[in-house]
């Protein structure tokens, strides 16, 4: 499946589609990373929850079944950056041998301001808030 | 540090001698997430296997890192003597800090006390 971005023309809202394997977890994060420095966030931050997002969707979205779609969204909506990472597997399961410690989840809570999950059998969305600060004090 | 392509990461070892005591220094160069993780887990798994007193493992050239590379750390952690070199202020240290870890594993701004330090810790009583 072909990695389609789309950006805006002013470079402040990106939307793009990867297929749920490993290496999709840095496309997001390059990605990202580019639309957090023009918006004045915190980048660093961005960078990790994001990557974070992606591969809890990579590890934990498509279990049993045929590896599926991870959109991840980002826009700046008024004094905020708003990124979403979407997949289209399984939606989020209690497992008591978690391969991954519970640790993406707890950063992404951690190092974003705001952080909004939904998720049902068809999939589980992930949104995250980041404050736009001022351009000369962005990480 | 030098230039690193996004996504790849290169690792080298080196085996010195420190006061009698062999080390392993494995170098990393680049991105380290669920995409290279496991390159950095052979790498130590190596390193473990080379009949050396403990691995230190040298980060600095490394702009990011996630909870994959954690758990690749803590599991080297647990097989042997395991040090870090990293940069104090860059995203490693910060990723550290976040999650506790910075007690769990040693880690120092420079190769030489970090070599020192898997050399000494082997050697208390």
């Amino acid at each position: 499946m072909p990695c389609v971005p789309c950006s805006s023309a002013d470079g402040t809202h990106l939307e793009l589609e990867l297929r749920s394997e490993s290496t999709s977890v840095a496309k997001a994060r390059h990605a990202v990373s580019e639309l957090a420095k023009r918006a004045g966030t915190r980048r660093a931050d961005v960078e990790l929850a994001v990557t974070e997002a992606v591969g809890n969707a990579v590890i934990h979205g498509f279990e049993g079944r045929e590896p599926g779609t991870i959109t991840v969204t980002g826009g700046v909506y008024g004094s905020r950056l708003i990124v979403t990472v979407a997949d289209d597997g399984n939606g989020m399961q209690p497992r008591v041998d978690s391969p991954g410690l519970g640790l993406g989840l707890s950063l992404i809570t951690k190092i974003a301001d705001e952080v909004r999950v939904e998720s049902s059998d068809r999939g589980t969305t992930l949104s995250m808030a980041f404050a736009v600060r001022d351009r000369e004090t962005q990480g | 540090m030098s230039s690193v392509h996004p996504g790849r990461l290169d690792l080298s070892t080196e085996v010195v001698d420190v006061r009698g005591a062999a080390v392993a220094i494995v170098r990393a160069e680049g991105e380290v997430d669920l995409g290279s993780a496991g390159e950095l887990a052979t790498a130590l798994e190596s390193a473990t296997g080379a009949d050396c007193e403990g691995i230190a493992l040298d980060l600095t050239g490394v702009p990011f890192m996630d909870s994959s590379g954690l758990r690749t750390l803590l599991a080297a952690s647990e097989r042997t003597e395991l040090v870090l070199v990293i940069e104090p202020g860059s995203p490693v240290a910060r990723l550290l800090e976040l999650t506790n870890l910075e007690d769990r594993i040693p880690a120092f701004s420079a190769e030489g006390p970090a070599v020192d330090s898997v050399v000494d810790s082997g050697r208390e009583p």
